[in-house]
């Protein structure tokens, strides 16, 4: 089970930008682990594809995306900057929404699933 | 609202903070502030307000800028002695973020046309250099009920105090008249070490970007006094004063005059 993003993203993050974990994630096919109960599917109902941003866009551009959202609704965040794979999600939820799954697709590119679950804007 | 590319990296460390968002910054881009002054503190005032991108910046000030200004006012610079500094801040400013509109009001603030000049705006940020000013934006933010953010500085100290009219003290309660002509010599008259409203005026301004957020603890009932010499910041409670002749119970000054 994959409690933990490093078991995510194994080569293309150094060390010292890893994060030390993000609990409840739950992990897709195309990853290096895997998790019972994978037959889940993670409905989204907006896609943002950031591919070729870095940090700290990815996360401005995904936060103001979910922004946008009812609460409960599903955002598909495509990102191929490494450490936006788990940084993007870690602030996510640092920020009360829910990372439902992060699934790699190829060497670089990865599909975040974060449901809003909370309001941020007041 | 929908933030063009630009806006996007232009607040992009605003829009990081989740006590900001992208619903903040729309808020900072919607609110409309009036600096009186655009001398010592109205200039970071006007700097960081319109770098935040608050959308409308009025600044009302009827004085040329000189070259004995330029020490600590750093919206002006030395080619535009001469200009009026209204004028003069508009094109820092502006220049600064063409997000912002700064409205210049190249007039002395009287009891006469203070009101119409601050209905337009939310919020009051004075950074006047004398007490007949200070004190009648004060009653007009008072009876207007505008959020007021006052500051001052004087030598190698200055001070900040935000009103919050009906919820809160205001400038009279805590100074309940103005000291008498002649006997306090005012900023035009006095040194000052330049930085010193640069500080001020920037604790002013983080007062303005928090009531506009609505983040924080508003210095409400709290007078901040920062001495630049002993390097200290001294807050004093400070609480409304019910016999306030302008904000108290049975208030005595129910209209405004010049000082």
């Amino acid at each position: 089970m994959a409690k933990n993003l490093d078991a995510l993203v194994e080569d293309p993050i150094p060390e010292g930008l890893r994060f030390p974990r993000l609990e409840g994630v739950r992990v897709r096919s195309g990853l290096l682990v895997e998790l019972s109960g994978m037959e889940e599917d993670f409905k989204a109902d907006r896609t943002l594809d950031i591919r070729g941003q870095v940090c700290p866009l990815t996360f401005v551009r995904a936060k103001l995306a979910i922004e946008k959202m009812a609460l409960g609704e599903v955002l598909e965040i495509i990102v191929d900057h490494p450490p936006a794979a788990v940084s993007v999600p870690r602030s996510l939820e640092h920020e009360g929404q829910t990372v439902l799954g992060v699934e790699r697709v190829g060497d670089a590119q990865w599909h975040l699933f974060v449901r809003k679950d909370r309001d941020q804007a007041q | 609202m929908e933030f063009t590319e630009d806006q996007i990296h232009r607040y992009s460390r605003h829009i990081l903070l989740p006590e900001v968002g992208g619903g903040g910054q729309a808020r900072l881009l919607g609110a409309r502030v009036a600096l009186v002054g655009a001398g010592g503190l109205g200039s970071p005032v006007g700097y960081y307000l319109a770098a935040a991108g608050v959308g409308t910046i009025g600044v009302i000030d009827d004085d040329r800028v000189e070259l004995s200004n330029l020490q600590r006012q750093i919206a002006h610079t030395t080619r535009r002695i001469g200009a009026l500094k209204v004028e003069s801040a508009k094109e820092a400013w502006e220049g600064l973020n063409p997000d912002v509109r700064v409205v210049p009001h190249a007039v002395r603030l009287t009891a006469a046309n203070i009101r119409g000049i601050l209905e337009d705006y939310d919020i009051v940020a004075d950074g006047s250099d004398n007490f007949p000013t200070r004190y009648l934006v004060n009653d007009a933010c008072v009876m207007m009920k505008k959020t007021l953010v006052s500051a001052a500085v004087f030598r190698f100290e200055g001070q900040v105090l935000a009103v919050y009219p009906g919820a809160g003290p205001c400038y009279r309660c805590v100074f309940e008249t103005p000291p008498p002509a002649g006997m306090v010599p005012s900023c035009q008259e006095v040194g000052v070490l330049g930085v010193v409203p640069g500080v001020v005026g920037t604790l002013q301004a983080t007062e303005v970007v928090k009531a506009i957020l609505g983040v924080g603890e508003p210095l409400r009932g709290r007078l901040l006094i920062w001495n630049a010499l002993a390097m200290s910041f001294t807050v004093v409670k400070v609480p409304r004063n019910r016999a306030c002749p302008v904000c108290g119970d049975h208030p005595t000054i129910t209209g405004l005059a010049d000082g």
